[in-house]
């Protein structure tokens, strides 16, 4: 089988994965992904990309209503598309770690955070409570939370928006998970803090040798963290590539329409876009180039066909057929 | 799937898309639907409506009926018919003076529902104002209307009513003005909530900022948002009254001799009921019937208010 | 009366903030002071709990002052209730916000919501205040079928450029816009920082510009203050101050920022 033969080059495969809702609106279309052991990797996209509908499809949380309607996803090439509650029950939390967007919500007000760390470790191990203490006392300290044993018997609102993040990520990694999932950890955060909490994702991936997915919106936290880049667009990678690759020398006009939204000090002064705003989404199927109504070079064909993915050079790719060779 | 005929399937297939189109995206002008209509919540609000609007028609038609014909006098004793069983002549029996029940339950009705609307009308009103007051200008004025709420709270409906007839005497004014008086924390808790809700969004702060009244954004702005929600309290309150005042005409101190309510019928079966079940099981039925109608409307216009707030 | 009418806002040494108990105050903002000079674009960074929209809160009249002294267009304005400011100059501050959907009501048109400001004023008849109208929703860069839309039907940006409309269709002076891209997607923000420099050279407005995007103040304003816990720690011209920061913690929120001005 071929899986097999993938299974020590990917930590993550997702192939082909589309999600649809209860209605059939198309979430996610065609998203196939790999990560590799100790890689980071950035998944942009805008509102309505689908990027966070994809990482509740791998985390097997999707809400209630929306539903994987074809494709595969392999975690270590074990096949978890459809496994079962109690199975996935035993990945979650355990080999992968999940951080939640909004910290405030994602932690139980009534419940003291060490208390709420150390439930993850007694879901997953059979550790006793004071080899567990430890252990949770050593992962508040690598998450660089301050006077670890006074925190522990704090309550969540007692905690600033960057520490609960932080105890969040605590949770995500005190089992060492193969893979870490983020998404966009950073977005609620001050300034200071955001850059904090990358440094920290970064030091985990180094030395927990774990792998990341980062989901974000904003590519200058991408650009900071990420090995390679996965651009959405509608529910479809537009283009892939390393990091460098996607942010200095963008290919698929989406991937140019997002970096030159960003403000820059050359850009002061002067419009950010050149290209047509963006109108309301189409969740059909698709039966030609999404970005085609806005992409100023648009052609003949683009009406017509789904572009596929297309090599430009050294595994960067771009969905446009201006690279069809 | 395989067999069917290939140009039908794709017909299907778009069809199909237009829809999920339709019904994802922004609806396209503006002719569409405000909101959307099809959803499971929307149903249920229908049926629920449809089951209200049954219940509430059989006490109608009986007063109509009532309008042109009684087949007895309401008040006239026959000594030699009483308590007959439910039969032909007397659908629902006689009672202990031998007055035909059904005559009796049919004029009933208006008086029922004269002081069901008198005391919303004062709860309503009145809940309105406090309410709407207090949810808007908050601080002090919330802290007095909350105030008032909670005296009336304190205070047994049973209590107010016996004050109003103890100090004013027997009449329907009297009930309609004192459980029209109890009637108004209710109201007022509605309007609050709402207001409070909406009075936080930004629209509001921009609207204060261009100078606009108060009176303009709580008429123009803060009231349109709550009136779902008031429509259904007002059809709650309305089941509310009903039984209020059938408790306390059934008491003894709601409307006089002469005339007719269905709490009071009860009143007046009470003494009979093992000898005679029929003259109390036909007013509790009316009562019965046109509470659960109004229940089922009010909680129709709940189910809509929410998912208009979704919305 | 000020001497100096250059400056369409001055605010000297002014606490504000709310009561913990009958002695004690917990001050938001701790004696900030700033000028602003009539035309500018002035940019005010801070992190979350700096005082930022109590700030913007201060200067509408949401907010009186505990302590200090508040000048708008030279005049000495900080007793004056919000109804007085409004009715002294005539709409001159209006207010954009961070959230869209929060800053329409829901239950009404587009169109309607675009014509309540003039209507509020009375000072047009009501074809006139349609026409105009009109004219703005074209000039945010909506389409004319979207006068009869509902809110919902709009999408957050939409909504933003519309609340920008609302705003300035009673050409107010001063403009405060609190954080009015943050909520927005990237491609989506970049249209409305496209919009407000449009929007720039058609009515004339001073706008003080509320973010924590430091990329997004550089881009847009002419000068920029930093607060830090409720007073201003450093103010001038945005390149002086991004480039040659001089205060320890802009030299850090900029470093954090991780741009190169």
């Amino acid at each position: 089988m071929q899986h097999d033969l993938t299974k020590s080059e990917y930590i993550l495969q997702v192939e082909h994965l589309k999600v649809v809702s209860a209605q059939g609106a198309e979430l996610v279309r065609d998203v196939s992904l790999k990560i590799k052991p100790g890689e980071i990797v950035g998944l942009v996209g805008e509102s309505g990309s689908g990027k966070s509908i994809s990482t509740m499809a791998i985390a097997g949380i999707l809400p209630e209503g929306i539903s994987i309607a074809q494709g595969n996803i392999y975690f270590n090439g074990q096949d978890i598309t459809h496994i079962s509650t109690r199975d996935r029950c035993k990945i979650n939390g355990n080999k992968l770690g999940i951080i939640y967007q909004d910290a405030s919500q994602s932690l139980n007000p009534l419940i003291r955070i060490g208390k709420q760390i150390d439930e993850v470790l007694k879901i997953h191990t059979d550790l006793s409570p004071q080899e567990r203490r430890n252990r949770v006392y050593g992962t508040m300290r690598a998450v660089n939370l301050p006077d670890v044993k006074k925190l522990a018997k704090r309550y969540p609102h007692e905690l600033s928006g960057g520490q609960r993040q932080r105890v969040l990520i605590a949770m995500a990694i005190i089992n060492n998970p193969e893979l870490l999932i983020a998404d966009e950890p950073t977005t609620a955060l001050d300034v200071s803090v955001k850059a904090q909490i990358i440094e920290l994702i970064k030091l985990i991936n180094f030395s927990r040798k774990a792998s990341v997915l980062y989901i974000s919106h904003d590519f200058s936290t991408v650009k900071e963290l990420c090995d390679r880049v996965y651009v959405l667009y509608q529910g479809i990678p537009v283009e892939v590539g390393e990091t460098m690759q996607i942010t200095e020398q963008p290919q698929h006009m989406y991937t140019k329409l997002l970096l030159e939204s960003i403000p820059t000090p050359e850009k002061r002064g002067r419009h950010l876009l050149t290209m047509k705003a963006r109108t309301r989404d189409y969740r059909g199927p698709a039966t030609n180039c999404l970005f085609a109504d806005r992409c100023p070079k648009v052609f003949e064909r683009c009406r017509q066909e789904v572009p596929d993915m297309y090599e430009v050079c050294n595994g960067h790719q771009a969905a446009c057929f201006l690279f069809d060779k | 799937m395989k067999f069917k005929d290939k140009n039908k399937d794709k017909n299907e297939n778009e069809n199909k898309n237009k829809d999920i189109n339709n019904r994802v995206s922004v609806a396209p002008t503006a002719k569409h639907a405000y909101y959307r209509t099809t959803s499971a919540i929307d149903q249920g609000a229908k049926i629920q409506f449809r089951i209200g609007f049954a219940l509430l028609a059989i006490p109608l038609v009986l007063f109509l009926i009532n309008l042109f014909y009684r087949p007895y006098d309401t008040s006239s004793m026959n000594m030699t018919e009483r308590f007959m069983s439910p039969d032909l002549n007397h659908w629902f029996g006689t009672d202990n003076y031998g007055r035909d029940i059904f005559t009796r339950v049919m004029s009933g009705l208006p008086l029922t529902i004269i002081i069901s609307i008198g005391i919303n009308l004062i709860g309503c009103l009145s809940g309105l104002l406090i309410g709407g007051l207090s949810g808007y200008f908050g601080g002090i004025v919330d802290y007095w209307g909350n105030r008032i709420s909670d005296a009336l709270l304190s205070i047994p409906a049973i209590l107010m009513g016996m004050l109003f007839v103890a100090s004013f005497g027997e009449g329907i004014r009297q009930v309609i003005v004192a459980l029209g008086i109890m009637f108004i924390p209710s109201y007022m808790r509605v309007v609050r909530s709402g207001f409070l809700e909406y009075r936080q969004r930004n629209f509001v702060k921009r609207l204060q900022l261009l100078g606009a009244s108060s009176a303009r954004i709580i008429w123009l702005h803060l009231f349109p948002q709550i009136r779902t929600r008031l429509m259904s309290a007002i059809a709650l309150g309305f089941a509310n009254a009903i039984l209020a005042e059938s408790s306390l005409s059934f008491l003894g101190l709601g409307v006089p001799l002469s005339q007719i309510t269905w709490g009071k019928m009860l009143k007046d079966a009470q003494g009979f009921i093992f000898q005679a079940p029929w003259s109390a099981i036909a007013p509790g039925m009316m009562i019965v019937t046109l509470v659960l109608g109004s229940f089922f409307i009010s909680n129709g216009l709940k189910q809509l208010a929410q998912q208009r707030s979704l919305a | 009366m000020k001497d100096n009418l250059d400056n369409i806002l001055e605010i000297k040494n002014v606490y504000a903030g709310y009561a913990t108990s009958l002695r004690k105050a917990e001050y938001v903002l701790a004696g900030l002071s700033m000028i602003m000079k009539s035309g500018e674009f002035l940019g005010i960074v801070g992190e979350s709990g700096s005082g930022k929209t109590t700030l913007a809160n201060l200067i509408t009249g949401f907010v009186r002052p505990i302590s200090g002294e508040i000048y708008f267009q030279g005049q000495e304005v900080q007793n004056f209730s919000l109804r007085q400011r409004i009715k002294q100059f005539n709409c001159g501050i209006q207010m954009v916000f961070q959230d869209p959907y929060s800053s329409f009501n829901p239950k009404i048109t587009i169109g309607k919501q675009l014509m309540e400001p003039l209507e509020i004023q009375k000072s047009l008849n009501d074809s006139e205040i349609e026409e105009k109208a009109r004219q703005v929703l074209e000039q945010v860069g909506l389409s004319a079928d979207y006068f009869s839309r509902y809110p919902h039907q709009l999408s957050g940006g939409q909504l933003q450029r519309v609340a920008l409309g609302c705003a300035l269709i009673v050409e107010p002076r001063l403009l405060i816009a609190d954080e009015p891209v943050s909520s927005l997607d990237v491609s989506v923000q970049a249209q409305v920082l496209d919009l407000i420099m449009d929007l720039r050279k058609e009515y004339d407005f001073s706008c003080l510009f509320i973010s924590h995007d430091l990329a997004v103040i550089y881009h847009l304003c002419d000068t920029v203050a930093v607060l830090d816990r409720g007073i201003i720690v450093e103010q001038g011209n945005v390149e002086d101050v991004f480039q040659n920061p001089q205060n320890v913690y802009t030299k850090q929120l900029i470093s954090d920022a991780g741009y190169s001005f």
